[in-house]
Order: structure tokens, then sequence, then C-alpha cells
């Protein structure tokens, strides 16, 4: 790992009320100025930004400028200054040098931060692939090289004018002095406006060769805790230093860009000002060069009658759930009955709903540990298996693609991977071998199927690039794509990091194997560096965020498949943990969970981190992670929400209410109807949730339940949104109606001859897992008093017509 | 195949009985009513797909316009004749998709002699239209069977399971169909200790396009229902497996056979071949292969109990290829290769040069033999060769059926520096063309000229971590192959389907399109011509001279009008004009058994192409000789005219389907029922060369399928040369201008590169839209100059036009020749007398 910036040794508090950030300030020049922060901490943790109304006393020669919160040199000095606010008092170093002689501006220290401030290199404006109205940047400032030379050299005398520096026409565009489609970026008296004419006048050089790089930055204070209220939001400061490599500290909230993760419980200014809007938790973040760091926001109700319910903690992941409700002040709703509960799991883990059997058994049961027995024996069966395999099938992408045998994507092939990962699951490999043997597999993909990985479903031949983007999303949760052209503008991904991963991927070959249908991935020895697109130099393989393997000649995968699978790599393991906890609430604790990046920081990290530590303890036993998260009581909580948590979304405060997923509902209706499915060119048999190849391609339902394509490594792919179509198709189509006309489970039931309401209470056990209300079984007994007496054909079709009711309800396709 | 390896050939001393294997039944009546003509047949089926040697076995053709059937012929051995074929009564079910000809069917008496060879063959059936669609037939050397659920229609499964399987005695062969994806479940009795082995045919079945293939599964239990042995592929025969054990007790065995991967169309049924039987079935013979006419002492691989037997295997006098079956009862013979020359067996260790095994001196060649038995392993051999040698090194390992991805490295060994490597190889080093899909191209071939004389390293290595230890191969050092080789193109390069038979309308001709290249050791030198040996009686072939390589050689086949209906396996030759030298048997043909998506999967590659008499077709296509040359970037029509029998006036395309280079036949051309003549347009290139080229066009019905070519009726013209000639006139235009709506002039002065052979006359052409040459052609004089007279419309569109040119048309021989000549501007004014 790289070392740790120096920014984020230091200690930066001083009172346990008043707290300055920075606590050490140097002001080197005449313009430099430093922006300061003081808050009060109350002793329920709640922060007050009380920066305007604080004394500065220095023995240094600065100007405190209330208002503006800015500390200006008025001459050469240093000393412990002392910051006052009401009774409180903190201290704080103050060093100014060098107030005699201006600073001339850096290209890349000065004008690029404001070309990037200013918004000049996005995509929208210069920063597009051909640049707009003939002037182009790099996108956010990834080739400062690049942009000097197009500043400066591109048209000589026009975007800088050295003789008159104010007709440069870098400056009369940006003031709205002439035309601009981008219009006036920031007024002719602004800083902004000095820096970019400074840097003109002094003949607008390149820097020198050793001019310091931004090496991090960190975003000031650490928390801001503040209370809602319509009436008067709270509204708090924030402060940006960056660290550069020789040491230095800046500050840079002024060229910094600003975003929040929530905009509903915090936005944040230009200014970088946080305002705080309805309860909860969000994270606003500030972008400065490549860098982006973010602090945390906690609204709280603006209520102040909160009590927590009784509710013990079952294990540590309530533990962490609990304490961050606590924080927000939201309360847990009650434990689910054990009706639903045992729907919920049966439904989560297996795919299926509990039979009837299972569950008059499980509601007798007067065990007090019957619910981990249910989640043992759920564990246990061949449909967990079923289930699982097809979650990693979809974003492995297990398809076939018969248009073209040279791929390696027709059947035999594909359902040998399917085979494989099926086999891995039910022998509950460890997670990190079973992708170290993706990332390493070559040979046959017939003979040695985890050299599927690397063979297409979209028919094409992978690029390396592909290759890698696809493993950093699968198994680092992360995104990189963004890197391929420019510094990502969101997380730290550069375009060296980057290429850097892809280089494990260039010597990845395939050719056509012994039979047609088959193909050998095999590396290419030597092929292990990429060209960088924007100086052609080679880049060589290197961990995302990592170190650069010795490859010694060695095959680049296996250096990388030990890296990235080691219990060390916490990437890795938060990745696999976020995933199965999606599975359980509909909602990673990084939202979505293939997108982590530090803008997109888990709803709760302690969480989190107990997963992954979780599953690296359990060597990667996913069953393990699994049993641990359905035993938690957050898991078990009843999906009724309370006054304080209606509106929680991302804190797992109850059980969320989830559709079932394409496969689920179909499987679901099989079994309730006693209706087999049958699915062309699978076995007899097969659930669809045991489809090898997915279904979205070969089952009119299953596509328009949103069943994945897999063909991307995204979990988005499986579409959970209820359409109008799927209604329809529920109510008119012929699955639903086919499957209930030919049940055996209603021959059955009309076998028994049951009275109408046993029936009704029979249908409504085995579709919703739970006894009709009173109400509901007297709105289904008054439809049956029109029955004709002993009329079996009659209420065959009453039978008929309560399941097709009881199919057609909301619940039947949602897990709750 | 008959193995994967194994090029489909007979020997040559057979070649004379293969000419005519036809067995002519019925006398072949003349077509008189026009209904009759109803053109290719199709076969989409037949069964049984295979028969014991020794035996006669009835074979049912299934497909369309199958009503008149002629004959069957083998392509791959004179040992499978057909003594008797007739029409059996059309089934009623399916009833036949609206538009589609009725399914019909055939079937055929086929003697196959006791020394046939065993495994895969290519037979064809022959109507009184055309050649049907290959269909492949295994020869096995175990008595036959039919599963009783098969033999019954049964809709319902009959043996899916142990409780229902069907007894089979031992060392019988079951040809069954699974259906609905249910298991095929038989019984075996056996003692204890007794070998069996059950090897399957099911992928390798696949013998049309239109078959579904599927991934078949076999599983041997015990009467208790303990799995003893089951697979679903091996490295011998890639996708269909076999299992091989020693009965562990007394009693019953049951052997499934049951799809673990179905096929996307569940609703067919799917044959297969099961040899259920006491036969040794190795999956590899180390080494796999010695000098011609010797003993080889050789180890078996893969028998049960995990003992490597050791074997004398005589070997025959000729080869290259020996496919030897280790028991009679073995289905699928294991290859061996026959050379002369040192056969050596690498002496481990050998991972280092230093260690390397050494090949005693001498001639070429020498056989190198090894197993490649650790990851990693590189195995060494060490040669002599000298300076300007040409050595071939051919590897044989996935040929064998071994699972090894060969490369092969050569180092002088004095100077490690430089390595002449190969990883695979392609159709031109395995002397085969456009063959598709073939496990032998993971064979590297490598071509090595010694620089000087002296000690050289053979490394030889796996490139995908294969390495399980029956991973054996082979290195054959020789001369480089000598010789030519040819195919028949396919006419249309989207379906190889297509015309891949010859059917010649008895008193008509067909054309067909070979290429044909050199071999590496060759070097071509003046002109060939392409012959045919084994005709049927009253069929010749005409080939014009070429040289090679030739990508494209347009031959006619022509049966005389007293040809009696026949179908032959034919060998074709490349002579040298001058009739010095001949190669008498080049043809290497690869027609697609299976397709997946857009791209052929299974293939087959034939030396034998079938050649048939036919019944008379219902036209006939006979091309004037051309009035004169082809003039570079000019235009020549032929005339077309057609003799049709009474009573047909199915419309008919006229294609010029394998053009000279340089010329371009005109597209759509179609000769309506009531058209007896057509003139069908050349056009040459500006840069074609001069010369004599052969024209020969065909008619074709507009009916039948495009893709399959059944319905199809195809004859061919007589050849007729066209020269490509310079042109007779070069023409440059003066300035020219004309303002919308008034007439106007435009000169152009002529030089006369040669002497015009009769009146000529000259026309603009290629003016922008609105102007047009107005009145007659201009004749060109004796003053060299041409004035012409263009007008223009109102509309004309206004600016500066390139490309006007000339089009001059030349009188000779009672025809008229046309030649495009110059190229200049335009330009179109607005009216002046137009309001601004």
């Amino acid at each position: 790992m790289r070392p740790l910036p120096l920014l984020f040794l230091l200690p930066f508090s001083a009172s346990a009320a008043l707290k300055v950030y920075p606590d050490r300030v140097t002001l080197t020049g005449p313009q430099s100025r430093q922006a300061l922060v003081v808050q009060h901490i109350a002793g329920d943790g709640r922060t007050t930004d009380v920066t305007a109304n604080v004394k500065v006393q220095s023995p240094a020669p600065v100007q405190w400028d209330a208002a503006t919160g800015l500390l200006a040199p008025t001459g050469d000095g240093s000393g412990e200054a002392v910051i006052q606010w009401e009774n409180e008092q903190a201290t704080l170093t103050v060093t100014t040098t060098g107030f005699a002689q201006a600073r001339t501006p850096s290209f890349r220290l000065d004008v690029e931060p404001v070309l990037m401030r200013a918004g000049c290199n996005t995509g929208s404006c210069h920063g597009s692939g051909r640049g707009q109205d003939g002037f182009r940047l790099s996108l956010f400032g990834y080739d400062p090289a690049g942009d000097f030379f197009r500043l400066t050299r591109e048209m000589i005398g026009r975007r800088v004018d050295l003789e008159v520096p104010t007709q440069s026409l870098v400056l009369e565009k940006s003031i709205g002095a002439v035309p601009h489609t981008g219009g006036t970026l920031f007024k002719p008296d602004s800083d902004y406006y000095r820096v970019l004419h400074d840097w003109i006048a002094a003949g607008a050089r390149d820097d020198a060769p050793d001019t310091p790089l931004a090496t991090g930055i960190r975003i000031f204070p650490d928390k801001i805790e503040v209370r809602a209220s319509v009436t008067a939001p709270a509204h708090h400061r924030t402060l940006v230093m960056a660290e550069y490599s020789d040491g230095s500290l800046r500050d840079v909230t002024r060229l910094a860009l600003f975003l929040s993760n929530n905009d509903s419980t915090a936005t944040i200014g230009k200014d970088g000002t946080v305002t705080a809007g309805a309860s909860g938790g969000a994270h606003v973040f500030a972008r400065f060069d490549k860098f982006t760091a973010g602090t945390e926001v906690i609204v709280l109700p603006d209520r102040t009658d909160f009590t927590w319910p009784d509710l013990k903690p079952a294990n540590p992941i309530d533990e962490a759930v609990f304490a961050r409700l606590r924080q927000l002040q939201i309360a847990p709703s009650a434990p689910a009955d054990d009706a639903s509960f045992l729907r919920r799991v049966t439904l989560d883990l297996t795919g299926l709903p509990p039979s009837p059997e299972q569950l008059t058994g499980f509601l007798t049961d007067a065990a007090p540990d019957k619910r981990n027995h249910a989640i043992d024996r759920l564990l246990a069966t061949e449909a967990f298996t079923d289930l699982w395999t097809m979650k990693w099938a979809e974003i492995l992408q297990v398809k076939v693609n018969n248009q073209n045998a040279d791929t390696g994507r027709s059947r035999q092939p594909v359902w040998k991977y399917y085979q494989w990962l099926r086999a891995q699951i039910a022998a509950n490999r460890p997670f990190n071998e079973l992708v170290r043997d993706l990332i390493r597999a070559e040979g046959s993909n017939t003979a040695n199927p985890p050299a599927n990985y690397y063979t297409s479903a979209n028919g094409n031949i992978r690029t390396p690039m592909e290759r890698a983007e696809d493993t950093a999303q699968l198994f680092l949760g992360t995104r990189i794509q963004c890197a391929q052209c420019h510094n990502h503008p969101f997380d730290r991904w550069t375009m060296d990091d980057y290429y850097g991963f892809t280089a494990f991927f260039k010597g990845v070959s395939q050719k056509k194997g012994a039979s047609a249908t088959e193909v050998f991935i095999f590396n290419r020895p030597g092929q292990t560096t990429v060209d960088h697109p924007v100086d052609g130099r080679a880049v060589s393989p290197r961990f995302l965020g990592g170190e650069q393997p010795d490859l010694k000649g060695g095959d680049p995968r296996h250096f990388l498949a030990d890296w990235l699978t080691a219990p060390g790599n916490d990437t890795f393991a938060r990745t696999l943990a976020n995933r199965a906890w999606f599975h359980f609430f509909g909602r990673g604790v990084i939202e979505p969970v293939d997108d982590g990046r530090i803008s997109n920081p888990p709803s709760n990290e302690k969480l989190l981190a107990i997963l992954a530590d979780h599953l690296r303890a359990a060597r990667f036993d996913i069953r393990s992670l699994i049993r641990t998260i359905c035993q938690s009581q957050t898991y078990q909580l009843s999906s009724t929400a309370n006054e304080t948590n209606a509106s929680d979304d991302r804190n797992f405060s109850r059980s969320y209410v989830r559709r079932l997923q394409a496969e689920v509902i179909l499987d679901t209706l099989a079994a309730v109807t006693g209706t087999p499915n049958s699915f062309s060119g699978q076995m007899p048999g097969t659930r669809a949730t045991q489809i090898f190849d997915g279904g979205a391609d070969r089952d009119y339902f299953l596509k328009t339940f949103g069943s994945s394509k897999r063909e991307t490594v995204c979990t988005a792919e499986v579409r959970m949104e209820p359409t109008l179509t799927q209604a329809l198709h529920l109510i008119n189509g012929n699955v639903v109606d086919g499957a209930i006309q030919r049940s055996p489970v209603l021959t059955e039931l009309m076998k028994q001859k049951p009275t109408a309401e046993a029936g009704v209470i029979a249908l409504y056990q085995r579709a919703l897992s739970r006894h009709p209300t009173a109400y509901e079984l007297a709105r289904f007994m008054e439809s049956a008093r029109s029955l004709p007496e002993g009329d079996q054909a009659a209420l065959r079709k009453f039978f008929d017509d309560t399941l097709w009711a009881l199919i057609n309800t909301t619940e039947f396709a949602f897990n709750h | 195949m008959a193995h994967p390896a194994l090029r489909l050939s007979f020997p040559a001393t057979l070649l004379t009985l293969a000419a005519a294997t036809l067995t002519a039944t019925a006398g072949a009546q003349d077509k008189d009513s026009p209904d009759k003509f109803e053109g290719n047949p199709s076969v989409t089926s037949h069964w049984p797909r295979g028969a014991q040697r020794g035996t006669t076995v009835e074979v049912e053709f299934t497909g369309t316009r199958l009503g008149d059937p002629r004959g069957v012929v083998c392509l791959t051995t004179p040992a499978i004749t057909c003594s008797k074929v007739s029409a059996s009564p059309p089934s009623a079910n399916p009833p036949p998709r609206p538009g589609n000809p009725p399914p019909s069917t055939a079937v055929a008496t086929l003697l196959i002699a006791p020394d046939c060879p065993s495994g895969q063959h290519v037979i064809r059936l022959l109507t009184s239209n055309g050649v049907a669609d290959i269909a492949t037939f295994w020869i096995g050397s175990l008595p036959e069977v039919v599963e009783q659920e098969h033999a019954n229609n049964s809709k319902t499964d009959l043996n899916g399971t142990r409780g229902q399987a069907e007894p089979v005695p031992l060392d019988r062969t079951v040809n069954g169909t699974l259906n609905g994806m249910e298991p095929d479940t038989f019984r075996i009795d056996l003692k204890q200790g007794q070998l069996f082995t059950a090897e399957l045919e099911a992928t390798r079945l696949r013998s049309t396009p239109r078959e579904d293939g599927f991934q078949p599964g076999l599983e041997i239990t015990d009467a208790a229902g303990k799995i003893l042995a089951s697979g679903s592929d091996h490295p011998l025969f890639l996708t269909d497996p076999f299992l091989s054990l020693a009965a562990p007790a007394d009693g019953p065995l049951f052997v499934a056979i049951r799809p673990v991967l179905p096929p996307e169309n569940t609703s067919r049924r799917i044959p297969y071949r099961l040899h259920l039987g006491s036969f040794q079935r190795p999956d590899g013979v180390y080494p796999a292969g010695g000098n011609p006419g010797t003993a080889l002492a050789a180890e078996l691989q893969g028998l049960p109990d995990g003992q490597n037997p050791r074997v004398t295997i005589p070997l025959p006098p000729s080869g290259p290829d020996f496919p030897w079956q280790a028991s009679p009862g073995t289905p699928s013979p294991n290859l061996l290769r026959l050379l002369a020359g040192p056969n050596v067996l690498e002496t481990e260790p050998n991972e280092t040069p230093e260690q390397a095994t050494a090949v005693p001196a001498g001639p070429l060649p020498f056989a190198c033999n090894g197993r490649v038995a650790t990851t990693g392993d590189t195995d060494h051999f060490r040669f002599t060769a000298k300076k300007d040698e040409r050595l071939q090194f051919r590897a044989f390992a996935q040929a064998l059926g071994s699972p090894l991805d060969l490369k092969l490295g050569i180092t002088r060994a004095s100077d490690s520096s430089k390595t002449e490597r190969a990883d695979d190889s392609n159709d031109e080093q395995l002397g085969l063309f456009d063959s598709g899909t073939v496990r032998e191209k993971l064979d590297p071939v490598l071509l090595f000229t010694a620089p000087a004389d002296g000690e050289y390293l053979l490394a030889v290595s796996e490139s995908q971590g294969s390495t399980a230890p029956q991973n054996i191969y082979r290195i054959e050092a020789t001369a480089a192959d000598s010789g030519f080789i040819s195919t028949l193109q396919p006419l249309d390069r989207n379906t190889r389907l297509l015309r891949n038979a010859v059917s010649i309308a008895r008193g008509n001709r067909v054309n067909a399109t070979f290429s044909a290249r050199p071999l590496p050791g060759t070097t071509p030198a003046g002109e060939y011509i392409l012959t045919a040996t084994g005709l049927p009686a009253g069929v010749t072939l005409l080939s014009e001279p070429f040289t090679l390589p030739a990508a494209r050689i347009p031959v006619l086949f022509e049966a005389s009008p007293d040809a009696a209906p026949a179908i032959a396996a034919v060998t074709i030759g490349i002579q040298s004009r001058d009739g010095q030298t001949t190669y008498p048997d080049t043809l290497r043909h690869t027609i697609p058994l299976a397709q997946l998506g857009n791209d052929a999967t299974q293939f087959v590659t034939v030396d034998r192409l079938a050649v048939a008499v036919c019944d008379p077709a219902p036209f006939k296509l006979t091309v004037a000789p051309a009035h004169g040359p082809l003039m570079k970037n000019g235009e020549l029509e032929l005339e077309v005219s057609l003799d049709r029998a009474p009573g047909f006036d199915e419309p008919l395309d006229i294609l010029l389907e394998t053009p000279p280079k340089g010329i371009i036949g005109a597209q759509g051309v179609t000769l309506t029922g009531d058209q007896k003549s057509i003139g069908f347009r050349l056009a040459a290139d500006t840069n074609a060369t001069p010369g004599q080229y052969p024209v020969i066009l065909t008619a074709r019905n507009k009916s039948g399928d495009n893709r399959t070519g059944a319905g199809k009726i195809y004859t061919a013209s007589n050849l007729v040369p066209v020269e490509i000639a310079d042109p007779y006139l070069k023409i440059k235009f003066a300035r020219a201008r004309i303002e919308r709506g008034m007439q106007t002039t435009v000169t152009a002065t002529l030089e006369r590169l040669r002497d015009l052979p009769g009146k000529a006359t000259a026309t603009l052409i290629r003016l922008p839209r609105g102007v047009t040459h107005k009145g007659e052609p201009v004749a060109v004089g004796p003053d060299n100059t041409l004035t012409f007279t263009v007008s223009s419309t109102q509309d004309a569109l206004v600016g500066t036009y390139q490309g006007m040119a000339c089009e001059i048309s030349v009188e000779s021989n009672g025809g008229h020749l046309r030649q495009i000549a110059g190229s200049g501007p335009i330009r179109v004014d607005p009216s002046r007398q137009a309001n601004p």
C-alpha cells in the first residue's frame, strides 16, 4: 500500500469543546490566505460552527476577517495564536513568511486548479474530447503538459497574450468581456482572475521540473452533527487542505469542488458551507486536483423524545447497525413474526416459498432457537446452491452465444462453466479460492471451465481494458472505467492506475481449441505492459491502489490473483461481504454494490468492516457469513415502519420490502400451484433459478420480470422495477392462468373435499405463507356464499379464482 | 471422421474399383412431363447411422425429391457398395409445410465388405435429378441391434431406468435415439474381472447442419445403483465419451446414456451408436508409429486398472496413416503413423539442451516420440542437418487424440540466441483447403532451413498446462511435402452446402470451379490442366490451362446424350499441359457437417468427388462465339440461346459464376418462360490484362432453395473464349459548358490506337441530370474529331460534373462491340434569361 500522507497523521484537535481547523497555519507571500473553521462540540456530540464569532489574538502579524473566516498576513513572524469563543479557547501555531515578495503563480499549482474550479475542463466544456469552440483542455486536468501546450503554444498570442495580458482570450472569456458559450465564470477582481493574470503577466511559463505535486487532500471538520430544523437550518463551514510532495500544506478551499451524497440531508455550497436538511446521515466531499475527500454530516431529528426500544443485539452485526441507528436517533422496527420470518428467509435462501407443512411445523415449534435451525436447514438445501450459483452466473455472464463458435461461448463450454461454478458453491469452496481460479485460469475452456472467465458473452474477443474493468468491478466493487480516458472525477483512480491494472491482462489471448466450440485461453509471455495514451509510456502491472509486483517473467495474473484474494486485501473482502448483504436487504452497505468509491462511502462503515472481518475470519466461507446475517436481529426485523424509520432507506432500521427476482417469482408460482415450468434447451424439471445460461432470452415471463441478460458485470442488470407489463402478464397472461388450470395442488385440495373456508386458508398458507386476516377471510366467504351447495366444479372454480387473486396480490411478488 | 485425425482416404490400389460403384436400378426413364423436373434432391436424415462390416444393411434416407432414387456412392472407401435402391412410400407424418415439397424417403441396400475400414464414411444418394446432401455412415466390427424404444417408435420412455433397462448381449452395437431427453439404459451380463467397454458415437454422428448437437453422458452402474464409471467427454473423441472397466462381480451392469446438456430443440430424436463390448479401448499408443512393414513394440494407455500393456503391432508396408484397431471389436481405431528412418523415443531426463535425446545422424526422415508429463516439461532432441537443407517438422498430438497443445522450437546447438518457433499449423502446412475448425491445426508444423552444417536442438513443450500422463506426441521430420492439391470451390461463399457434388444432366453440361496450389516442397512451372479419373461412362471434363497457384479454375463437365445414369467417386488430378507430370490424386474437399449460429463447426474432408449422370434437364444453354474482343473499360454482349423442354416455362437466371479476372458479368439476367434467347453483357475493368479467357455461363431455375440447392437445376453453356483487348480509340474532350434550357455542342478529339474492324459510332454518356445527348450517335469519321449536340432542361442541376464519357460502338462480325472512352467535365450554368 502507498504510505499514508503526512496530512492524515497531523493532530488537529486542541480543546475538547472548541476545535480549530487547522491547528497550524503557514502563510507564504502577501497573497496567501488561510481559512479557519472553529467548531464547538457540545456534551452530546452536537457541533456548532462558531467561526464567525471568534476572536483571534496572534503574536504573528496576521489579520483575521471573521466574515470570510480568512487569516491574511501583514508581515513576517510566528507564534501561538489564541482563538476565543465565549468562555472557550484554543490555540493555533501561525507562521508567516515571504511577505515582502509576491509569489508568481505556478501553472500546475495555481492555474490548473482555477480552470478546474471554474469548470473549464469538464466534459461539457473544454474537457470534452473535441474541446469546445476550438479550445480543448484535458478532462479534469489529467494532462497538464498538454493543457499548457494548448493554452500557450497552439495559437500563439491568442489564448495568452504576453504583451497585453488582459487581452488574453482566456481572461476575456472567463469574465465575459467577449462572448463565451460557457458564460461569465468569475469577476476581474476575483482571486481566480488574479492568478491567471499574474501567471500570464509573468510570462506564462511552465513549471520547473521540481515543482511539488499535490499528494492528497483532507476536508475538515472530521464530523458535523447538527439537529434538523425547518425554520432555521444549521450551516457549517468546511475547509480543504492539500498536502504537497515537499511536505507543505495549503488551504485549497476556494479551489475545491464540493458535492454531497445525500442532498436531502445535507447540501454543500460552492464555498464549502454545509446546510442541514432532513434528519439522517450524509457525506460531503471536496475534490481538488485528482483527489476526493469526504467528511460525515449527521442531522438529528428535530424532536428530542427519542427512546431506544427494547431490542438486544443478537450478534456484532446488530451492534453496528443499532449503534448507527442510535446515533441517528432512529428506532428500529419490531422483530418480524414467525410466519413472516420463515417466508422471508426461505425465499431469500432458496428462491422458493416455504411449503404449508414447513410453515405449520415452524409455527408450532416451541424451540427457542428454531429460527437458527431453519436457517441451517435452508443453507444446506440444493436450492440454496442453485440460487447462489445463479447470482454469480449473472455477473460472471454465464451466457451462451451461438452466433460465432470462435468466441467460446457455445452451449457446451458455458454449460461446463455453470457446472463448475455450481460445484464450487455446492462444496462451499472458499470464495477467494474460487476467484483466484477465475483470474489465473488458462487452457481449454471446456477442460478447465474457469477459463470461460476470459471469453466474452457479447461475442467479441475482450480487450485487456475490458478484462481489467470487469475484474475491478466484480471483485473490488470499483468502477475504473472513467480512468481509461481521464482521472476519475469522483474517486482516486488516475490513468496510471487504470493502465497499471490493465497491464495484468495484456498477455491474455485466446485461440481455437480442439473442438469447434472450445477455445484455449493463454498468456503471451513478455506482454506485460500497455501504452499510456497520453505520453505513450509503457505502463507495467500495478495493483489497484497498491504495489507494482516483481513478475520475474511469470504470468502477471498469478500475482494479481494472489494479491486480490489475499485476506489482507480489505477491498476484496468488503466487496464480497457487501454483495452478500445486498441479497438480504435489497441494498448494499455500499450501494450500488459495484460502485465503491470515495464519494460513495458505506452507509455504515462499522457494519461493513464487521461483515468483511467475519468473511475473512470464516476463510471466505460465504455460507457462514450468510448464516450470521440471517441470524441477526437486523435481518429479522419487521417490515412495518415506525414514526422514526419510515423514511430510512439506508440504515437497515427495518426489513425493506423487496420485489422477488424474476426467476424466484416463476419458481414460486410453480411451487404454489404445483405446476412445473419447462424451458427450451434445458433438462426436464429445470426450475427458473437453475437455467444455466439465463432465462432472459428464452422465456417471456423472465424477460418481462427483468431477468438478467448476463451481458455485463453490473448487478443492476437484474431489473427489479415493477412495470405495467408485469402486472398485466400476471393478470391476463397464460402463465398464471395455465398454472392454475393444470394445478395438481388444487386437484389434491379438491380430493380432500374441503369447505370453502378451509380451502381459502390452505391457499393463503400456500401462496402467502400466512393465515388470512379476519377481514380477508370474511371477504372471501362473502363471495363463497353464492356457491351452489355440493357443486364441486363451482367450488374448484372458486378456489381457482382465490388462488389467482392471491397470486395477483402485491404481497405475492414481494419479500417483506 | 473415423478418428478426428484421419483424413478420409482409401488406398490408391483400389482406385479403379472406386470409379463406378453405382448400381442403377429400374431403367432410367426420360422425363416427359414438366412436373417431373423437380430439381436437386435433399437428404435431411438417414437411418441407421452405421453398420457392421461384412454385412448388408438397408439405409433409409429421408428428405425431399427422393422419389426416384438411382444409386448410392461412398466417397471414402470402395468397400461400401449399393446393391439396390428404391423409393419407399411417402410418409404421411409429418405433413409438408405449405409451399414445401412433400417429404419423401428412399431405401438403399448397402453391402459392407469385411475389410471395410472402421469409423466414419461418407455416402451420397443419387436420384434421377441429382446428388443429394452428404451423409456420414459409421462402420463398426460388432453385430448391430436396434434400441427397442426406437424400433417401436415409442413415444413414451421404455428404458429410462435400471428397472426398465433393455438387455443387450455383450459385444453389440446399439443403434438408438434419445427421445425427449429421457435416458436410455441397457443391461449387460458380465463375469467378474471381464473387460467391459462402452464407447459412444453421438456428437460425431452429426451429418447435416440441421441436426442439433447435445452433450451426451455415459454412466455405468452396478445392480445396486452404485456408479462405477461416468463421463461426458474424452480428449480422444472430444465430446463423445467412452468408459472401460473390469467387471467387479458376476452379474449385470447397467449402461445409461443420458444428455447432460440438452440440445436447443429437445423435440427431435437424437441418434447414437453405443458399442458395448469386451474390446480394448486404449486412449493412446506409445510410440504412435514406426517404420513401415516392421513390428512395433508399443505401450497401450488408458485401459482399466491403470496398467499399460505392452503389445507388438505389425505395421503395414505403406502409409503414412495406419488406423489400428486394438482388438477386433474396437469401434474407432487409434491412429498410428508410418515413416522410414530412425524412430526415436525420448530418454528422460531431457529437460535441458545438454540432456537432449540424440537422433542418429543420417538422411531424412526421422521421427521423435515422447510424452509431456509435467507442467513446464520441455523435451529436447538433438539432430544434425546440412547447410540449406529444408526440413519439415510436423507434430502429431491432437491428431492422435492427445490433449496436448504443442509448441516446437529449433535452435542451433552451438548458438542458442536464435530460435525458430511454431505453435500451430494452417491449411497450407497441412495440405488442406478451407478445412474449417480441425484439431490438427493445434499441432504445429515448422519448415526449417538449416543455416549451416551442424547439430540442432528440437524443443517440444506444451502451452495449455495439459499434462495427464497419457499426453503422447510424435514429431516427424521429413523433406517438405511435394505435389499439388486441389479443391472444389463453393460457388456461393455463404453456403458450402451448395453444389458440393457434380450432377450432370444427360446430354447437357454443368460447370464447376476448382482451386489448386502446390505443396511447400514443389515449385510450379508452366501451365497445368485438371484431370478426372473414374468419371461415369460418357462424361468428359474440359479444363482450360491455368498457372499455379490458381484461386478459381472454371471447368466444364459434359455428359453425352447416351450416358447411363451413374454416380462415381472421382479422383481429381493436376497434369502439366505437356502431359509430362501428373499428380492423379489432388482433391482435398472439405464439406461442413454441422453448423452453429453462423459458423460451420464440424467438417469432413474427402479426396473423392461425387460425379453423377442424371436424367435430362428441361433446358440447355448455348452461347454463340463473341463478335469480337472485349475492350478494357468496354462491354461485350454474348448471345445466349436456350433450348427448353416442352412445357417447361419456369424463368431461368443466367449467371457468370466464375468470371475471369478483370471481367464482370451482368447481374440479374433472367430468361422468362417465353424467351428463347437473351443478350448477356460482359464488362472489362480498365486494368484487365489483355489475353484470351474462358467464359462459361450457367442457367439456373428460379425455384428451389438458394441456400441448400434443394430443388435447383443447373446447366452450363458451352465454353466460349473471350479476348480482352486494348481499346481502339482514345478520346479527349474539349472544355464543355451548357446553359439551362439551351442546346450546345461538345467536341472531342480522338486518337486511333488500332484499326477499327467496322463502322463505329459514338454517344455521350454519364451526363448530369437534365442534360442529354441529342440526336443519333455520331459516326466516327476520318477527321478524328467528334461533335455532339447536347441539350439541357430548365431544371438541370447547376454545377460542374466530372466523368462525362463517350460510348463507342463498333460493328464487328455482325455484332457490336462497346468501348467506353474519354472522361471530362461539363459545366451547367444557370439560365441568363432567368429572373434573378
